[in-house]
């Protein structure tokens, strides 16, 4: 039963991924799979990279085995966060639990199977952080075959005493908080959490690759690593028996150290299952059945008499700042990358590297043409990830139909639907013009330009996504994972911005005789132009846009 | 008074060969609504009541025929009568992401009542639909009748003149349609027009002064739910509607 229940589990889980992640046209999902590939090729590469060069230098100072040690306390340190967000997801926010419960299912069967799913799970990231630098350490050491079963068996086993320990913690914590009647703040913040991990993982890596490290640095590091493994040891004891499994050359330690990590993890697992039985239940009835917060009514409260599209502007925003997928998906990107990107540029480069940021900054003095169309081509780059205009109308789903009932203009509601994309590239736009600043000498006449045209750009790709959602809107959908992933407008904005960037090289090559500012103008009055072409376009046909709207 | 006249429409789908195939989900219906008088749509689930209903609050435009509201129509004064219509459709949960409170304000706004007769209508509203108790709740997190409060509430803050209500209390427990079906009484009084689709024949019996019983796109008879009882010699509307279809049929 455990083990069909377990099946299940993954399988709405495979499911669900599907379709927040679309299977649709064969294109289109063999263009996915391309994509996957190639991310996961990219991924795999910046691991080698990493393991190669750590590995080379421990190799030169003999201490190459403190590679092993170093991975697998990755490997716990990492499962052990991961687990905080994933048991909450997978033990207490999965939808199927209410109709679990009246069936004749033994609870203990119910947790065993969750929590193998959440395993499972955690496999995914161990693989990749774990078994991948360890195969390297193996090919870069000629080891046998020996190794390559242990590396294995220890990326298994090692990751479950994090989980089931995390796991029972967050059932303690459950039983007793109101964080299942929260789920959106909760997966939100757990979402900026990951997110501000992931930058802060970034500026790292770009620091500790710019730096060149001396023997005794790498010494210390080493000591301090090896330090930091024997502590986690001392609460682990499993990331002792792993390490000495894999390291040892000997087939009896390494069979005798793996039959003390599956001892204890045994033992530990069947604890576990025993004290969730009287935990899990009780945080997960507070889930299902748990009642609404009660406040009297307060007639006191004083609200400002505002304009319709000013309140029809913050209708979308709270809608799009509230719902914690679209707040990932549609406003962070326009925040994240641009400083992500431009930030390691300018700030991670040290040395030779910041000797050619100079040196570039000399030049574009020089050629203001380029210096201004190469900012607008980035704003441009970036635009492609905002996606707020392309969703605006999907995001509605089968409430759409609301725009039409009520006493406002379909165009007023095209107008303000659109504000918000134009918004997230404004702001987007002067994180590039405050980057730029700080990285090139530019006037304050040149950021004022580059800020028009860009913004007038800008303005045209948001009417123009609104059109492409209203002609092809996504109106039936169970999760807004839908709208952000299965939706193949979304390839509209990189469409649209790489059309953009093309017209402004081929402009930029075409005028480059000419003074700079003439060309930015041509630029700025053809958008400016096509706006107002694709506004009355709109305009007169706003009824029959609707029509896949009802 | 809400006037539908020949109202038709037709829509294009494809069948399993891929050919197109036209069909009229409302076919010719004709009818009138007085101010004060609860009309009832009633029907089958794909009868055409929510298309009919559509096409009378103007999210639809009928192929042919035409709705008027006090001789307005949509084409010249679209705006105007909206501005006096409810739509409820359903039981959805629309920007769930906003409060009850947010959710009601909103809509004020939007039909432009001023600040004060907001916050007297929210509140008023909040007390006659029950609703003081999660006024300040995220819609996301109230129940399937709570919910419908809310959508009862958003669609009638601006005090309209006219309700379209479709469905308005599928799948709620007893309690919650009572108080939904109370307040449509005390709205008829007021001297709202209401038009009210259901497929719940007692619910209907119980509050609609007149019904419009229709199948397949078409009226198949209307009037006070006596008389289509007695020209169908029947004791119920259920009845009568099995009397006039000729029985329970497995074909849709």
């Amino acid at each position: 039963m455990t083990f069909l229940l377990t099946k299940i589990f993954l399988k709405s889980s495979i499911q669900k991924m599907n379709e927040q992640y679309g299977v649709s046209s064969n294109k289109v999902k063999k263009l996915k799979i391309m994509l996957y590939a190639f991310l996961a090729l990219y991924i795999i590469g910046i691991i080698y990279i990493f393991s190669y060069n750590i590995i080379d230098g421990l190799r030169e100072i003999n201490q190459e085995t403190t590679f092993i040690g170093l991975i697998l306390l990755i490997v716990l340190g990492f499962t052990a966060v991961q687990t905080i967000f994933s048991s909450i997801n997978i033990l207490y926010f999965t939808k199927d639990t209410d109709s679990l419960l009246p069936l004749p299912i033994k609870p203990y069967q119910i947790i065993w199977a969750r929590t193998n799913v959440l395993i499972l799970v955690e496999y995914f990231i161990d693989i990749i952080i774990g078994l991948i630098p360890l195969i390297i350490y193996g090919i870069m050491l000629n080891c046998g075959t020996m190794y390559y079963v242990s590396a294995v068996l220890a990326v298994l086993l090692l990751p479950i005493l994090p989980i089931i320990l995390i796991s029972l913690i967050v059932m303690v914590v459950m039983s007793f908080s109101k964080i299942t009647k929260n789920k959106n703040r909760f997966q939100l913040i757990a979402t900026l959490l990951v997110l501000a991990l992931v930058i802060a993982f970034s500026f790292g890596i770009t620091q500790l690759d710019s730096t060149e490290m001396t023997d005794e640095q790498m010494i210390q590091m080493i000591t301090q690593a090896n330090s930091m493994v024997n502590m986690i040891k001392g609460y682990f004891p499993t990331l002792e028996f792993g390490i000495n499994a894999v390291t040892s050359t000997s087939v009896i330690t390494t069979v005798i150290e793996f039959a003390k990590l599956i001892g204890i993890t045994v033992i530990a697992f069947a604890i576990y299952i025993l004290l969730a039985q009287k935990l899990y239940f009780k945080g997960l009835i507070g889930n299902l059945y748990g009642g609404s917060k009660k406040k009297s009514f307060n007639s006191e409260i004083k609200s400002k008499r505002t304009t319709l599209g000013r309140v029809y502007v913050a209708k979308e925003f709270k809608t799009l700042l509230r719902n914690p997928v679209y707040l990932v998906q549609c406003i962070l990107p326009a925040i994240i990358f641009p400083v992500l990107c431009i930030g390691i540029v300018v700030f991670g480069f040290n040395g030779d590297e910041a000797q050619d940021l100079a040196e570039l900054s000399a030049m574009l003095q020089e050629n203001k043409l380029l210096l201004l169309f190469g900012i607008i081509a980035i704003n441009q780059f970036f635009s492609m990830i905002i996606y707020v205009s392309a969703t605006a109308i999907s995001r509605d789903g089968e409430n759409a139909v609301f725009m039409k009932y009520i006493p406002v203009s379909l165009y007023k509601q095209y107008v303000y639907k659109t504000m918000p994309n134009i918004i997230m590239n404004i702001i987007s736009i002067l994180i590039v013009l405050g980057l730029a600043r700080y990285a090139v000498e530019i006037s304050v006449l040149d950021l004022v330009i580059a800020f028009g045209v860009s913004t007038i750009m800008a303005v045209f790709q948001s009417f123009l996504l609104l059109l492409i959602d209203l002609k092809r809107p996504k109106l039936k959908w169970s999760s807004e994972y839908a709208v952000v992933k299965q939706n193949f407008n979304l390839i509209f904005p990189m469409i649209f911005s790489f059309v953009n960037i093309g017209i402004i090289v081929i402009l930029g090559l075409a005028m480059e005789e000419y003074p700079a500012y003439i060309p930015v103008a041509i630029l700025a009055v053809a958008f400016m132009l096509a706006t107002v072409i694709l506004c009355g376009y709109l305009k007169k046909n706003q009824y029959k846009l609707a029509s896949k709207i009802m | 008074m809400i006037k539908v006249e020949n109202v038709k429409k037709k829509f294009v789908t494809y069948n399993n060969k891929k050919e197109k195939e036209e069909f009229y989900a409302n076919n010719g219906i004709t009818f009138e609504a007085n101010d004060g008088e609860i009309i009832g749509i009633l029907g089958p689930n794909g009868a055409g009541k929510t298309t009919l209903l559509r096409m009378v609050a103007g999210i639809l435009e009928p192929t042919e025929g035409t709705v008027t509201f006090d001789k307005l129509n949509y084409k010249e004064n679209e705006i105007e009568i909206k501005q006096n219509i409810a739509y409820l459709s359903g039981n959805t949960k629309l920007y769930d992401t906003l409060s009850t409170y947010e959710l009601l304000k909103m809509c004020a706004d939007i039909y432009g009542v001023s600040k004060e007769n907001a916050e007297k209508r929210i509140k008023e509203l909040s007390k006659v639909l029950n609703m003081d108790s999660f006024l300040y709740n995220k819609i996301a997190n109230l129940s399937t009748g709570q919910t419908q409060r809310v959508n009862i509430a958003r669609c009638l803050v601006h005090d309209p003149k006219y309700y379209i209500l479709d469905e308005a209390t599928t799948g709620l427990d007893i309690i919650s349609s009572q108080i939904i079906l109370d307040f449509i009484k005390q709205e008829k009084q007021k001297g709202k027009t209401i038009l009210y689709s259901t497929h719940y024949m007692e619910e209907a019996e119980n509050i609609c002064d007149r019904v419009i019983m229709i199948n397949k796109g078409v009226v198949i008879n209307s009037g006070t739910p006596e008389k289509i009882k007695a020209d169908t010699n029947t004791t119920n509307l259920r009845d009568a509607f099995f009397a006039m279809i000729g029985g329970v049929s497995n074909e849709e």
